[in-house]
């Protein structure tokens, strides 16, 4: 009987007022929708199903070609309808909603006339904590008798029950039917209401997680969540370390063992919710001094300008080779820079005798300790992209020397180091290229870092003597032996190595 | 001659505390110590650079969420927030040998093989049970 009254109305061209919907004929989209209500909507513009996240299409696909649509260039399109029964066989599932007052809207036709029987229902289904995804059973909300003798669209809309204000539900539109093999065309759904699914769980209804200090990073996220400063601590470096080794005879070549300086480091930032720089904390371990030289050890955040620091603590500069503004950064350099120490013996101090420290198995062993370097950042001035491993620039300073520095190859000079020492000696350096730090026959670096910890050579014992592979991957140009850093079979000579130094 | 004693010993202190320069650059060294020939553009590094991006999902508003980058062999690489509406894009340095990187974000898990210098993930379709 309700499908002959709307079949009426629908042929006078008018609309039809029944107890809690509507259907038009209008293409007037969602005149009933308060400006600024929150909505969910799915008009098929996107061109997939897929891109409508936590939506379900069962027996529904997209259009495409000729196929007819309701608005736009397309629109959703059911399988045939021939179930006479399933709310499941050709059905369009909202995401978790939580709907405020309005009317459920969309617009429907067929593609064909010639059917027997068509029907639609209106679900909503709540949820139920007892099944695992949340869904309880889907409750009736209206069901509706399609015309089947016309290819015109209708505008449907459905007032949302008082009770359903503020909770958490999917809405299920289907359709059924017996006879003939026309299909639903769907378009312009519009439901007032939040989305209140979460993707990144399943399209479970999202929780409302707990976050102490309101920074909209929840506690279980927010690895400080009492500070609303802090958000995230992550690793520039390797988590357990990184080793740099460093020859500090440039521009003359070294001996090569690669052990004037080692020095691990660990560097973390830490970003608050916006991805801001807040801290950069720098763990560094001197491990081996090979050398006579006092070098010292500082790292250019190459990008990063001077004025975005707010503070540097930590380092180790009692001399007078560094001079520092007064954020504990080097005065005068374009890039912000750090000097970890001005001399590598103090913070590796000699114990007994012997060439260097650390670089001979029969010699006393000098303490490894761990010096923590945290330069805070100007609030909300840097981003946390800006500081990635390739960003970083350390280098050494030879000898008191501020201008002699040392950076690993392909790297440039700070603002301090003289230009005068490049391409003297065995350096081969065109500064402003990659082509830095290598020198003139083979190409041979100065400095290397390693992001793992790594062992070093004994005292004069060549790099390539206990790296078995490095001479591999070099001529190579790093497409062989990519892992001759590592642990594996073959890789290492331990006779030539020094152990247990970490 | 006391004063020659105490200058002389003072003399030693001072001597003894010059650091030895065992690879001082007047040492004869050969002009490729290590007998490598390395290729023209070679830098060494045992990092590379990979640029990883994330496509958006379409929602009606904004969504923020904890998004972790990781490498194959689980170091962390990035971990930060982002809203799923926008596209996400990332410079990370990984070591030469990783050859996976993997997003986290709730539950959901990405991984891809890297392939050249670049890997592109897609939010994947969830589609919650329709019963």
């Amino acid at each position: 009987m309700k499908n002959l009254f709307i079949l009426a109305c629908l042929l006078i061209g008018g609309g039809l007022q029944a107890q809690n919907f509507t259907i038009s004929t209008s293409n007037l989209k969602n005149q009933h929708l308060a400006i600024g209500l929150p909505t969910v909507e799915a008009d098929a513009e996107l061109g997939d199903r897929a891109f409508y996240t936590c939506w379900v299409f069962q027996g529904f696909s997209t259009t495409s070609g000729t196929q007819p649509v309701i608005s736009g260039n397309v629109s959703f399109r059911s399988s045939s309808l021939s179930n006479n029964v399933s709310p499941n066989s050709a059905a369009i599932t909202t995401p978790w909603i939580q709907p405020v007052n309005g009317k459920i809207s969309f617009k429907m036709r067929f593609d064909v006339n010639g059917a027997q029987t068509r029907f639609m229902r209106l679900f909503y289904i709540p949820i139920d904590e007892s099944v695992s995804n949340l869904q309880g059973e889907a409750v009736l909300m209206e069901t509706v008798d399609l015309p089947t003798n016309t290819t015109a669209f209708s505008t449907y809309e459905f007032d949302i029950p008082e009770e359903l204000f503020n909770q958490t539900v999917r809405f299920r539109i289907s359709f059924n039917g017996n006879g003939g093999n026309n299909r639903a065309i769907v378009d312009d759904i519009v439901i007032p209401g939040i989305f209140a699914a979460d993707p990144t769980f399943g399209c479970l209804p999202a929780l409302n997680r707990s976050d102490r200090d309101g920074d909209g990073i929840p506690d279980e996220e927010d690895d400080f969540p009492d500070d609303p400063t802090r958000a995230y601590r992550s690793f520039i470096t390797n988590a357990e370390y990184s080793t740099l080794k460093f020859e500090d005879l440039w521009p003359a070549l070294g001996d090569y063992d690669f052990n004037d300086l080692v020095n691990d480091l660990r560097i973390t930032k830490i970003t608050n919710a916006n991805n801001e720089l807040v801290e950069m904390i720098i763990e560094s371990r001197t491990r081996a001094i090979g050398a006579g030289f006092r070098n010292a050890l500082g790292i250019e955040l190459t990008g990063i300008q001077p004025n975005q620091v707010a503070s540097v603590t930590g380092t180790i500069l009692d001399g007078d080779l560094i001079r520092v503004n007064p954020n504990g950064l080097e005065s005068n350099q374009t890039h912000a820079t750090v000097i970890l120490y001005d001399d590598a013996f103090k913070v590796l101090p000699r114990v007994g005798g012997g060439t260097g420290i650390n670089v001979e198995p029969d010699r006393p062993m000098s303490e490894i300790k761990t010096q923590t370097i945290t330069i805070t950042f100007v609030p909300n001035a840097v981003s946390s992209r800006l500081l990635t491993m390739d960003m970083l620039n350390p280098f050494l300073i030879v000898n008191q020397d501020r201008g002699r520095e040392v950076h690993l190859p392909g790297k440039q000079p700070t603002s301090l180091a003289n230009p005068a020492l490049f391409r003297t000696g065995a350096d081969n350096s065109a500064l402003g290229t990659s082509n830095t730090y290598m020198s003139k026959e083979g190409g041979l670096p100065w400095a290397i870092w390693v992001n793992e910890s790594v062992p070093y050579m004994i005292e004069r014992e060549r790099v390539t003597d206990g790296f078995l592979k490095l001479r591999e991957w070099a001529n190579s140009g790093g497409s062989n032996a990519r892992e001759w850093y590592t642990d594996k079979p073959g890789n290492r000579n331990d006779v030539k190595i020094m152990r247990g130094i970490k | 001659m006391r004063k020659v004693i105490l200058s002389f010993f003072i003399g030693l202190a001072v001597l003894a505390c010059i650091p030895e320069e065992t690879n001082s650059p007047q040492n004869p060294v050969v002009n490729n110590p290590l007998e490598i020939s390395a290729p023209m553009g070679f830098t060494w590094t045992t990092t590379k650079s990979i640029s990883v991006t994330l496509n958006k999902i379409f929602l009606p508003s904004s969504l923020v969420r904890t998004l972790v980058l990781k490498d194959g062999d689980g170091t962390q690489l990035f971990r930060g927030s982002h809203d799923l509406t926008q596209d996400f894009s990332l410079t990370v340095t990984v070591p030469n040998h990783v050859d996976k990187i993997v997003i986290e974000i709730g539950e959901v898990l990405l991984e891809k093989s890297i392939s050249g210098s670049s890997v592109a993930f897609s939010f994947p379709v969830i589609e919650p049970s329709n019963d």
